[in-house]
């Protein structure tokens, strides 16, 4: 069986694009809570395209494959940072430490006053905080 | 029933997309974010302050039964372990 010819630059292009899959892999199981979180299909990808990549610029002088082979490792490393460190939200323990929900009045949507109190008194209350800024 | 900073027009907006049946409530002075101990000042690409997405659950005697918040902007609780949790209320 014959080797690879080493002078092809093509299968780096693949490994790029499987790396760049992974984000929209991402998107479209954006609904399932454990992909969501992990991110571990999108990074499954992109650390296959990654290893892949390096692989190949390991295996020729070509200097396109090294330097999209390096580009692929930046998108891995960015896609970390981005994902676990700038997605970090402010840890404040007194969440945590609540026992009775604090009471409050606001407004809803069309501007009648909502009280929390009003409200258990029909029953219980699932609140929801979004984040805000749709 | 929802709560967000941001004004009930933005909100409605919401509700009328969504076809929601709740309401989101306007936190705009953020006041009860603070009392949950939910405030990410500066959360924005702008720099405007927000709230850490969470779910409370809230017996009829004010006891919070449940609670989940997330760590990461991206998180969110299993919708199937919101709805385990409602149901043993």
């Amino acid at each position: 069986m014959s080797e690879l010819p080493r002078t092809r630059s093509w299968p780096i292009w693949i490994a790029l694009l499987i790396t760049l899959s992974g984000l929209p892999v991402y998107m479209a199981l954006m609904d399932n809570a454990w992909s969501r979180s992990t991110g571990i299909p999108m990074f499954a990808l992109m650390v296959t395209g990654v290893v892949a990549g390096l692989v190949m610029a390991a295996r020729t002088p070509r200097r396109l494959v090294r330097v999209v082979a390096g580009v692929n490792v930046a998108l891995l490393g960015l896609m970390l940072y981005g994902f676990f460190y700038m997605a970090r939200l402010p840890a404040d323990p007194a969440f945590a430490s609540l026992t009775t929900a604090p009471d409050f009045t606001l407004p809803d949507e069309v501007g009648h006053p909502v009280s929390l109190s009003g409200e258990l008194a029909k029953g219980p209350v699932h609140l929801v905080f979004y984040r805000g800024h749709w | 029933m929802a709560v967000s900073v941001d004004p009930p027009s933005d909100s409605k907006r919401v509700v009328d997309k969504h076809k929601l049946n709740f309401s989101i409530l306007a936190d705009e002075t953020h006041q009860v974010i603070r009392d949950y101990g939910l405030y990410h000042a500066g959360a924005s690409h702008e720099g405007k302050d927000a709230a850490v997405p969470a779910h409370v659950l809230i017996d009829r005697t004010g006891r919070i039964a449940w609670r989940k918040r997330s760590d990461k902007i991206q998180d969110r609780p299993d919708p199937a372990d919101v709805k385990a949790a409602i149901d043993g209320l």
